[in-house]
């Protein structure tokens, strides 16, 4: 069975409950009644990965592409009234708290999912987090050209090298 | 027919067949195509201060061909208003395969060749090439990622010669080659929350084949520390040493062609930024400010072949300023990016030939899709 292929109102419900999942997790860390009820539901940041330099979270959610991480951008202040995105946004969000190792192996998967209440049938989350990972590949995000034409893939080394061998944008002055 | 309307030929018709291949199985070629203008006051970065106007179109293309494998297209033109025998295309043409490990983690190879075309009297600096790349990234800790690459690149200078007795003869000028193998190893690992660390160290080694060039082995270290200042504000610290290992205590000649050096500079020294980036609506601008020292292993020759002054000291001051945004977009992810790019670089030289003062800008449209 594909996500594709689940109804509506049964992927409106796994939306729901990945969305609360993070909430009973934080929850779990604050047993102490006071905790603040008023603040809207966040999803935990797990990873702070900086490879292009410029102090902003690579793995912050940005699905539109524009290289302004959803959060900061005003094209999603509105996307509560946007179901398609918020649903977008809810995988994304849902896939990155995802620990690494149970991403590839489904018992652990399953014991994952269980361990953490869900009431969900397990194998319908395999099925998303499988589509989320043919959609936009290990690293769960999608994979277009950065303005800057930074590859996580290159070093800043071997472009300067291929800079220098058209012998264009070298340090020392000579860039025609 | 030549060899070169062959090749030519055979690479296009393969391109076409690829995206062909690509259109039907599915799989939606990436074309991204960018339109630049700009202006500056010193086009040659030197102390003839000489003004012109640069116009530049670029057009890249991947085309998926089975799951990680994918073959790329990447083209320049060059032009210039005022200078337009300077004007040349860039062609480069590739296959590369990006396969993932796990989350993070990759391997990935990449081949192909490219080409370089300039017009008179810049042909000497015409060249084809073909590259080998291939390198790792690895996942060795939620947040730790280790790189590794080599790269080996052999250009062809079909035009230039060195000899200065085939001016006199008139014999037929000589190819040169010359061959570039770069290593490195590299890691980005986040400590105490949202400080990323970024290293490297690598060496470059180059050598000719066809003339008494020298070998050359470049050192290079770079490091970088990163972090955001608030949630719209991230601030970069860059530091870059580099030294030419096996030059110490050597000049090289260094010749130019109406201001264009041939060969790159080959310098020891360091450069050290601080770069801003900040997150205005939707806008995001960048700010840096470098400082670079370099001592030069050349002795530069003026046009007339006259020795200038044999050592070549330079500290230079950068300021670039760069903003960027998505004009439009649309909801099958086309999109058009406009940006603007200011740059004042002042550069002190012990030799006057390089002591000169630059201010550029650009402005340039992408359209992606």
């Amino acid at each position: 069975m594909t996500f594709v292929n689940v109804p509506m109102t049964t992927r409106l419900l796994i939306f729901s409950l990945l969305l609360l999942l993070p909430m009973s997790q934080a929850r779990a860390q604050q047993p102490s009644a006071s905790a603040d009820t008023t603040k809207k539901p966040t999803i935990p940041e797990v990873r702070f990965v900086d490879r292009d330099g410029d102090g902003f979270n690579d793995l912050a959610a940005d699905l539109d592409g524009d290289d302004i991480p959803d959060a900061l951008d005003p094209d999603f202040q509105d996307i509560g009234a946007d179901s398609a995105r918020s649903e977008e946004l809810f995988r994304w969000a849902w896939y990155r708290a995802l620990p690494d190792s149970v991403r590839h192996d489904s018992t652990q998967f399953r014991v994952w999912w269980d361990e953490n209440g869900l009431a969900v049938d397990w194998r319908l989350a395999w099925d998303c987090l499988k589509q989320v990972e043919a959609t936009y590949g290990p690293d769960g995000r999608p994979r277009w050209w950065d303005y800057s034409g930074f590859d996580p893939r290159r070093s800043p080394l071997l472009d300067d090298r291929r800079r220098l061998s058209e012998n264009k944008d070298d340090e020392g002055g000579n860039r025609r | 027919m030549t060899v070169i309307y062959m090749y030519r030929i055979i690479l296009l018709t393969g391109f076409g067949l690829l995206m062909a291949w690509s259109t039907v199985a599915g799989m939606s070629p990436r074309v991204r195509l960018t339109l630049d203008g700009g202006l500056t006051d010193n086009l040659y970065f030197d102390s003839s201060a000489t003004s012109d106007q640069l116009l530049r179109v670029g057009l890249d293309m991947e085309l998926p061909i089975y799951k990680a494998l994918q073959t790329y297209y990447s083209g320049q033109l060059s032009t210039f208003a005022d200078t337009p025998e300077l004007e040349s295309y860039d062609h480069i043409l590739g296959v590369s395969l990006d396969a993932p490990l796990k989350p993070f983690s990759s391997v990935w190879i990449d081949a192909g060749g490219s080409r370089c075309l300039y017009n008179a009297p810049y042909e000497i600096y015409k060249r084809h090439g073909l590259f080998l790349a291939t390198g790792a990234e690895v996942s060795v800790a939620s947040t730790v990622l280790v790189r590794v690459a080599v790269d080996l690149t052999q250009s062809t200078y079909p035009e230039y010669s060195n000899d200065d007795d085939n001016e006199r003869t008139g014999e037929k000028e000589q190819a040169i080659d010359s061959y570039d193998l770069n290593a490195l190893v590299g890691a980005n690992a986040t400590i105490g929350g949202r400080n990323a660390v970024d290293v490297e160290a690598g060496v470059q080694r180059r050598e000719y084949d066809g003339q008494d060039g020298p070998v050359t082995t470049l050192f290079v270290l770079s490091g970088r520390i990163s972090r955001p200042l608030n949630r719209y504000t991230g601030v970069a610290l860059v530091f870059r040493y580099q030294d030419q290992v096996d030059l110490a205590e050597k000049v090289l000649y260094t010749f130019y062609v109406r201001g264009v050096n041939i060969n790159e500079h080959l310098w020891d020294g360091y450069e050290a930024s601080l770069v801003l980036t900040r997150i205005l609506g939707q806008w995001k601008l960048r700010l840096s400010a470098s400082y670079l020292d370099a001592d030069y292993i050349e002795a530069p020759l003026d046009l007339t072949g006259r020795l200038d002054i044999p050592s070549r000291q330079d500290d230079a001051v950068r300021f670039n300023t760069d903003a960027r945004r998505v004009l439009w977009t649309s909801s099958n992810q086309m999109r058009i990016w406009g940006y603007a790019n200011y740059e004042y670089e002042r550069n002190r030289s012990t030799a006057f030939y390089y002591d000169y003062t630059l201010n550029e800008v650009h402005l340039g449209l992408m359209f992606e899709w």
